[in-house]
């Protein structure tokens, strides 16, 4: 089975946050709630800059922890989520070591990163990876991210049991 | 990582512009949203809507639960919906231009991108545009012609009216005025909300047939634009592209990752590639971290350590005698001011450690044959800043290589489609003679950018600039949010506060400089009008096809332009324009046809070669001696100096020491990333990835005042004082240096913007503004 995950050049990413903006356009919800979040070059200042969202764990605690299974980890390893199950109760977020799904205030549903499986089953890119203006952010089978040189964990970034699906291509 | 690394979101800005746009404009924007049509989902399982109509889409299927979920994924309507992906463009003037691709359902935009095809923009918008389509239906879009009900200033109210009863208003003001006072009592003031070449300055010939008092839009690059006759005269041009294939990238005066994001790829890539990186800078801005060189020179001493560096090359042998010898002019000039510069004298004036003048150097020499030398604009934007850009390029010449010089393009899209065209701009000024740095006075009373304040409150500052025995009555913005984007805004405010001033803003968006005006006419967005772009970052022509119809009551600028003179009883060609009659002026003469233009969306114009655009072997650079100039007789002429001379700047860590007594520290006052000039300030994702209005301090000067990080603290000088939150940085400032980010807007802001700091004074050449020569103090609130 492939697993996809996310990947970031941590060096060279300039904590633009387009991507976190890119983000919150696609899903739609309200500014303010953002499923994917970067470090900022006008807030931290100095760098290495991280941009992170789900993590598309290969044992995803938000899945086993859903009430009323509202979260699929798909064959492609792909944590996705169906709103009209999903009751808000919040118990995602708190089983996720990254604390990733957002509650939409306008729903009162969750909302994650799903990678944009549509679009990837559409043949496109996530819209994070699309929008990133320097080309750090990038996607694929974990298999290859690790073979581009993907690392387990980066600056602000710790590998946690549920085994996270995001490569960082070390500073140094 | 833990969640409180990414707990620093604010939600401040929106609510603040929520409770703008619901409470402070009133019943006269209330229900301008009604043509913003939500999406409607698709009708597939486990649909979810992009917009706050999807609470009710799902909340059929909410009464029966569901038990097993689908794995689609979010199928959103903007994604999921058939549409149309028209070819458009950003021209919000910055060094982009991004070549967009707009996505249009049954006539609404519901999704923007950048064009994937294309090298520069490749995929991306940047960090202020994602949410383009929230802006074109932004509940504070000003959709009518609205006339003032309450007293001038922010909190001012409005009321809606007709287009007949504004343009019946504002030209019966108009005529009056200039049957009392002439037409000099009236003028305006734009700038690049439009940047491009049909709309930045179409209604300009309003003003000219008036005989308005002239507006000389000088916030950009004048610095650059009218220092460059002195050395190259030609622009040396490169692809940005380029820069990926570079030795050594210098970054001097700029900030690419806010002002030029699209560059940062390529800067990334050279990077990788083993190019070397020198950022010459007061502050270590994002590419810093890369870099192996930063200059953190004091601010307005750049001339001396280039002259340094001057000195250093030509003491060391390390200059082209041979190119010198066939296409330079002033050497000897040029070396008596370099010798002025020692490195000790350059490291006590700049603020530097003695060494970095020879390591500066040695990276020029040593890479000369392939470097990217990138000028910002804020080069030019001090009282010395001019001459600043003359001693960095002579730099070029020393090593014999000024095709590195990279400050704006020359050719492809800004040569397709200039500015405007000139029969759009001057054929009405026939016979006037305007300011320039040969004739400082021109014929016709006139005013640049920074004058602005002073022209408003009636002063009397120059042989042309008598503005107190015939006061301006009456002044008409567009495509300028003046009250964030010009200097000494205190000034500024004074003079649009005058109870006897008829105030005409045209805007989208209720901006600060809305809240004085007498009437505000709609303007429409370029997703709403056709526009033919240059890119001055990039090498290509961009076409902005209109996506949408105009919302609300807007018309098209060039409309708005035959209205106003129309009613003004002028029968010109000018005031009878149609769309038809700009697409032949600009399509006229170029190597693409219309069909091809609209079809593609943008047209990659080759760069010409070096040769080409600056030199040749018969006639040489286009400079009056057809050479690269170290030193002239014009530059003495005009400016008493032969070759780049160091000045110390009077509002500078060099300067005023009486004004330095008082205020100790120097301001730099950069773009932030999620702004653009006046623009995006009302935007909620803008405001909360701006997070908070910083003061970027050194812990040395922090300690000395009592100020911890987080504190609030008050920053002043005699022009004003804002309130801001400390952040305390070590070794990132050149010393006495502090800097804040500019052009949030005040209405959506906690803190004031900060050019209630700014100079008002002009640049040593181009008339241009000072933003960069500002001392301030800063205590704790």
């Amino acid at each position: 089975m492939t697993q996809m995950g996310f990947m970031l050049d941590q060096k060279y990413c300039i904590g633009c946050q387009t991507c976190q903006h890119a983000c919150r356009v696609r899903h739609g919800v309200e500014p303010g709630t953002y499923p994917r979040v970067a470090t900022s070059s006008q807030v931290e200042v100095e760098g290495p800059f991280i941009s992170m969202a789900c993590n598309h764990c290969s044992k995803p605690a938000c899945v086993v922890t859903c009430p009323v299974g509202a979260l699929t980890k798909r064959d492609d390893g792909l944590v996705v989520h169906d709103p009209d199950v999903c009751i808000g109760c919040l118990s995602c977020r708190d089983a996720c070591p990254y604390n990733h799904p957002q509650l939409n205030n306008e729903t009162q549903k969750m909302v994650k990163c799903d990678m944009c499986a549509a679009r990837l089953d559409a043949g496109e890119n996530p819209a994070c990876v699309d929008a990133c203006p320097v080309k750090v952010l990038t996607f694929g089978p974990i298999e290859d991210l690790e073979a581009e040189g993907g690392a387990n964990e980066g600056v602000g970034f710790v590998y946690e049991d549920t085994e996270p699906n995001f490569r960082i291509i070390p500073v140094s | 990582m833990t969640d409180q690394d990414f707990s620093k979101v604010s939600r401040r800005g929106f609510v603040k512009g929520s409770a703008l746009a619901s409470a402070g404009l009133g019943a006269a924007l209330c229900g301008l949203t009604a043509c913003a049509q939500p999406n409607v989902g698709t009708s597939g399982k486990g649909s979810s809507d992009a917009s706050a109509s999807s609470a009710s889409a799902s909340s059929a299927s909410a009464s029966e639960p569901k038990t097993e979920a689908a794995t689609s994924g979010y199928l959103y309507a903007a994604e999921q919906d058939e549409g149309e992906w028209i070819h458009t463009a950003c021209q919000r003037n910055c060094f982009d231009t991004c070549m967009i691709m707009a996505k249009v359902v049954d006539g609404r935009l519901v999704a923007v991108k950048g064009d994937p095809d294309n090298p520069y923009t490749a995929g991306g918008l940047c960090v202020k545009t994602q949410s383009y389509v929230d802006w074109t239906y932004a509940e504070d879009r000003i959709l009518y012609p609205l006339r003032r009900t309450g007293k001038k200033g922010p909190g001012c109210t409005f009321e809606r009216i007709t287009w007949d009863e504004a343009i019946e208003e504002i030209t019966t003001k108009w005529k009056d005025i200039i049957d009392q006072y002439g037409g000099e009592a009236i003028t305006w003031s734009r700038y690049q909300g439009n940047q491009g070449s049909l709309n930045r300055r179409v209604l300009e010939p309003l003003f000219f047939k008036m005989g308005a008092t002239y507006c000389e839009g000088s916030m950009c690059n004048n610095g650059y634009v009218f220092s460059l006759p002195y050395t190259t005269a030609g622009v040396p041009v490169m692809r940005a592209e380029a820069i990926a294939e570079k030795d050594l990238y210098v970054s001097w005066g700029h900030n690419p990752a806010a002002t030029t994001l699209h560059t940062m790829k390529f800067i990334k890539e050279m990077h990788k590639a083993g190019g070397k990186i020198a950022v010459v800078n007061p502050i270590a801005t994002v590419e810093t971290m890369w870099a192996d060189l930063h200059v953190a020179l004091k601010p307005g001493t750049d001339v001396a350590f280039a002259l340094g560096v001057g000195k250093y090359l030509l003491d060391n042998n390390m200059y082209d005698a041979e190119w010198i010898d066939k296409w330079g002019q002033g050497l000897e000039d040029y070396r008596a001011e370099c010798d002025q510069w020692p490195a000790d004298a350059v490291a006590a004036e700049c603020g530097i450690p003695t060494e970095q003048v020879e390591q500066f150097a040695k990276m020029l020499w040593e890479n000369r044959e392939n470097a990217c030398l990138k000028t910002g604009l804020a080069i030019g934007r001090k009282r010395v800043g001019g001459m600043t850009h003359i001693s960095i390029k002579c730099l070029t010449g020393l090593v014999g290589h000024p095709e590195m010089y990279f400050n704006m393009t020359s050719s492809g899209g800004i040569q397709q489609f200039s500015n405007a065209a000139p029969s759009m701009q001057s054929t009405m000024l026939e016979g006037v003679t305007l300011p320039s740095e040969a004739n400082p006075v021109g014929s016709i009373r006139n005013y640049s950018s920074p004058d602005l304040g002073k022209v408003l409150t009636g002063q009397n500052f120059g042989e042309d600039h008598n503005f107190a025995d015939n006061p301006i009555r009456s002044i008409m913005f567009f495509g300028n949010n003046a009250m964030v984007s010009h200097p000494n805004l205190n000034l500024v405010k004074e003079g649009l506060l005058r109870e006897d001033l008829f105030t005409v803003v045209h805007e989208v968006f209720m901006t600060d400089t809305c809240d004085y005006a007498d009437i505000i006419l709609p303007a429409p967005t370029n997703f709403e009008y056709e526009e033919f772009n240059g890119g001055y970052g990039h090498n290509y022509a961009v076409h902005n096809q209109p996506c949408i119809e105009p919302m609300g009551e807007c018309v098209a600028n060039w409309d708005l332009c035959n209205r106003l003179g129309q009613a003004m009883g002028y029968d010109d060609e000018a005031f009878s324009r149609d769309e038809q009659y700009f697409r032949d002026l600009f399509m006229a003469e170029k190597p693409f046809t219309y069909e091809e233009f609209v079809e593609k969306g943008w047209i990659d114009c080759e760069p010409k070669t070096f040769e080409e655009a600056v030199y040749n072997s018969e006639e040489g650079f286009p400079t009056a001696s057809g050479k690269f100039q170290f030193a002239s007789d014009e530059l003495e002429h005009d400016h008493g100096t032969r070759a780049p001379h160091y000045t110390p700047d009077p509002e500078s860590l060099q300067g005023d020491a009486e004004l330095l007594g008082k205020y100790p520290l120097a301001l730099v006052a950069p773009s932030s990333k999620e702004y653009l000039n006046g623009m995006f300030g009302n935007m909620p994702d803008n405001n909360i990835l701006f997070h908070e209005n910083y003061l970027y301090i050194d812990k040395e000067e922090a300690d000395d005042r009592g100020i911890a990080e987080g504190d609030e603290v008050v920053v002043r000088n005699d022009r004003g004082e804002v309130r801001r939150i400390a952040r305390v940085l070590e070794g990132r400032l050149a010393p006495n240096t502090v800097y804040t980010y500019a052009q949030s807007w005040d209405k959506f802001a906690n803190h004031e913007t900060a050019n209630f700091l700014t100079s008002d004074e002009r640049a040593d050449i181009g008339r241009g503004v000072t933003f960069l020569s500002c001392l301030v103090e800063v205590e704790k609130a």
